[in-house]
């Protein structure tokens, strides 16, 4: 049995620092995946991060015609009015678009379900997963502060709850943050973490005790090295049958993407 | 770039043969988190799966919370249970006074590295006098001092000028001290928790792989970030053996 990775966690384009964008090309990604041994990626563009819509629009033509890489569409709470969800949703349907990805720190919104509930019945309806980002980019200590990471917990558990059939992925789930995953892990069936900045035999705990289907890989490339967080699997102390679905098997069937 | 040292990371496989010296890790437990399998049997089959050869411990907590001294004791359990597997730093909590007695009492103790320290949490500086004499200890011994942040490479340079047998090991692959690694025979720059893009070909570039020490912060990291940051290095493996294990050898040696 052979270890397949796919990393739900790739971002595309330059970003204001340029050592946080060291490679940003399609080519230039797609190659350091070959190098790594990574098979497949959603990604998504820096550019979203200030104009999402014209990010997402940027990533699809980017992207297209390069088989492996998966578009992640950046959005934020539709009940601003800033779109209509439903529209824009089949809109991103039919571009291919394989999951949405929303920053509520960078983008400055709530969780509650005031704010969200529309975007969440729009995901629903077109089969996305959410993937929450709390990644906070003037952080001068990046990268070394994604360690220190930690997610408004309390938010997701009231969205895992408030929103039972919609599916969270949460990136950048934070090395000192095992009492708040573990309490979360144990409450709900719709919420999955990137296997990344883990502290030390947490992979075993959430494998042994919630299991592995809870856990899906993500790098944060090009902030992040890769190669770090698939030594981490390599070398858990897991089955081989956990390590293969963590790797990629379980992004894959989130994104209802075929596996090859 | 061809790569035997990729090669068995990729596969997971035991890093049979090679020289593996984990320069940084914490033993205990610390406050905000919960680390599972941290006993000294499970460490040791940890490393052992992996194939660390030396794991050279401090505390958790590093000097933060909880008793220092209480916490030296609990390092240097571990030293005792496999003296083969485990080196140990005496933590130095520079709220105290008394350095050299602690240090003393560390070594005898087992912990023979030299030490681990966290000034700038204390919101003090290695140049104020009350370390003075600690620093001449570690200078005449030859001794490590591991710190998580020495602080502006300007306030550094003094010390390293000054102490020319200690061997001023950064924690935490700053790149800031680079030029001073290329300057200064005594300076050594750890990859422990260096997972940025890039960054262990960028800092062997810019301090030379001679000066660049493997270090993973396990138990508060996993052990294998730092490995694989460094198997990944886009680096010949002769650098790649340097850093994992080579280079702390000469330093444990020296």
């Amino acid at each position: 049995m052979k270890i397949e990775f796919f990393d739900c966690n790739v971002r595309l384009g330059r970003a204001n620092n340029p050592n946080d964008s060291k490679i940003h090309t399609a080519v230039e990604i797609t190659a350091h995946m070959k190098y790594c041994g990574i098979k497949g990626a959603l990604i998504f563009h820096n550019q979203a991060l200030s104009d999402w819509r014209g990010g997402n629009e940027r990533l699809a033509a980017e992207i297209s015609g390069i088989s492996n890489l998966h578009g992640c569409a950046v959005v934020v709470p539709s009940c601003t009015g800033e779109y209509e969800a439903d529209t824009y949703f089949k809109e991103l349907a039919n571009a291919d678009f394989k999951a949405i990805r929303m920053f509520p720190r960078l983008n400055n919104f709530s969780l509650k379900p005031y704010s969200v509930e529309e975007t969440f019945k729009g995901a629903l309806k077109y089969h996305f997963p959410v993937i929450l980002d709390f990644i906070d980019y003037n952080d001068s200590m990046l990268p070394y502060s994604t360690w220190d990471f930690s997610p408004d917990y309390d938010a997701i558990f009231e969205l895992a709850h408030a929103f039972p059939q919609n599916r969270f992925i949460i990136v950048l789930p934070g090395m000192q943050t095992q009492r708040k995953q573990y309490a979360l892990l144990a409450k709900t069936d719709n919420v999955y973490l990137e296997c990344s900045s883990f502290g030390f035999g947490t992979i075993e705990h959430i494998c042994n005790n919630f299991g592995s289907e809870k856990l899906v890989f993500g790098t944060y490339t090009p902030i992040l090295e890769p190669g770090a967080f698939m030594t981490y699997i390599n070398y858990a102390d897991i089955p081989i049958e956990d390590k293969i679905a963590i790797a990629g098997r379980n992004v894959e069937r989130l994104l209802g993407i075929a596996h090859e | 770039m061809n790569s035997k040292i990729l090669q068995i990371v990729k596969e997971g496989r035991r890093l049979e043969g090679e020289l593996i010296i984990d320069s940084h890790c914490h033993v205990g437990h610390a406050m905000p988190t919960i680390t599972h399998g941290d006993s000294i049997h499970a460490i040791e089959g940890t490393l052992d799966r992996i194939g660390i050869d030396t794991a050279c411990i401090c505390t958790r907590g590093a000097g933060v919370v909880g008793d220092p001294f209480e916490a030296n004791n609990i390092t240097a359990s571990y030293v005792k249970s496999n003296p083969q597997l485990f080196r140990g730093y005496v933590t130095i909590a520079a709220n105290y006074g008394n350095y050299v007695e602690e240090i003393k009492r560390g070594e005898a103790m087992g912990l023979d590295l030299g030490i681990k320290m966290h000034v700038y949490r204390q919101k003090h500086d290695l140049n104020e006098p009350r370390f003075a004499e600690m620093l001449e200890y570690l200078d005449s011994r030859g001794r490590i001092l591991l710190h998580h942040y020495f602080g502006p490479p300007a306030r550094l340079e003094p010390l390293l000028k000054k102490y020319r047998n200690i061997k001023f090991l950064e924690g935490h692959c700053i790149f800031e001290y680079a030029e001073l690694a290329r300057k200064y025979e005594n300076m050594y720059i750890n990859t422990c928790a260096e997972i940025g893009f890039d960054n262990i070909r960028r800092i062997v570039e810019a301090a030379g792989a001679e000066k660049i020490i493997y270090g993973s912060d396990m138990s508060a990291l996993d052990v294998t970030f730092s490995l694989g940051a460094v198997a990944y290095a886009k680096i010949p493996d002769d650098d790649k053996r340097k850093i994992l294990g080579l280079n702390m050898k000469n330093i444990m040696e020296s």
